[in-house]
């Protein structure tokens, strides 16, 4: 997934309105007005949320006899859920790095010390 | 089933080092240490340019282990050394640098070692309107650059 569209789902994810009105649709499509029914929302509001998702790929909508169903497009998902996944682990091994790097600077003043005193010495 | 949508914008870590709070705080704003831990295994990063206060903003090359370099900025938000550091940041993919995030990250002294947490939160929402703005134009460092200013002017 490219970054600025990968952004861009995120963003969608921000909102918690959204993530809840995704996890509806995580167990079956959804017409609009089911959709709004749990949220005190008014339509024109829930479907400017539905509009946000929509363009991120994260739904799907289509029309049908008297109404416009949703439903869950899991690939995106999945992919920024690996994505984050990959980011943490590169996260972990950052930390892990500063950790020995501290180690080093620590070491290296101690070290250092007692280099310059030998140094003395001689 | 999918993936758990409300775990997909935040990533938290807490790490006990041991070593001073000032140490830790350095490692993060001194431009001799950072490029030193930066990445993940195997990447090295450059420092352009790190001005460390409210508003200045740290500019970086991390280069991969395959050669691909990630450029990226931080603008500083929030400074209170030793204990705290909050900046914006934009990055990613040479032609494609447009990943917002904001970071927090404390440090707590505990008897001589220092705890610290990092927080990071996707997208950064005022970095992410001016990125989608920009990235119509092309991305590149040139509108990375532009990105940071923007971020910039918008910071009061």
């Amino acid at each position: 997934m490219a970054q600025s569209q990968l952004d861009n789902t995120l963003a969608a994810l921000a909102d918690p309105t959204r993530r809840a009105i995704l996890a509806q649709l995580a167990s079956g499509e959804r017409t609009v007005t089911e959709l709004a029914e749990p949220f005190e929302m008014t339509m024109p509001a829930v479907t400017k949320h539905l509009k946000v998702l929509e363009k991120a790929g994260l739904i799907e909508r289509w029309r049908a006899a008297q109404t416009r169903p949703c439903r869950l497009r899991a690939a995106p998902l999945r992919e920024v859920a690996d994505w984050v996944e990959d980011y943490r682990q590169a996260w972990e091994e950052s930390l892990d790095r500063l950790g020995g790097y501290l180690e080093e600077l620590q070491a290296a003043e101690k070290g250092g010390g007692r280099a310059r005193k030998s140094k003395r010495r001689k | 089933m999918p993936a758990n949508p409300n775990a997909a914008n935040e990533l938290s870590f807490t790490r006990i080092y041991d070593a001073p709070r000032a140490l830790l705080f350095a490692a993060w704003t001194d431009p001799r240490h950072i490029g030193k831990w930066w990445g993940p295994e195997g990447f090295t990063t450059t420092t352009r340019a790190m001005e460390v206060r409210v508003g200045g903003v740290w500019d970086y090359v991390m280069h991969g282990p395959d050669g691909t370099d990630y450029p990226g900025r931080a603008l500083y938000r929030e400074i209170e050394k030793p204990r705290r550091l909050a900046f914006s940041h934009v990055g990613g993919k040479a032609e494609d640098p447009h990943l917002t995030c904001e970071f927090c990250v404390t440090f707590e002294e505990l008897g001589g070692k220092t705890r610290l947490t990092l927080r990071m939160i996707f997208p950064s929402a005022r970095a992410a309107a001016h990125a989608r703005e920009l990235g119509a134009e092309g991305g590149g460092t040139e509108s990375l650059a532009r990105l940071a200013r923007t971020l910039g002017e918008t910071l009061d």
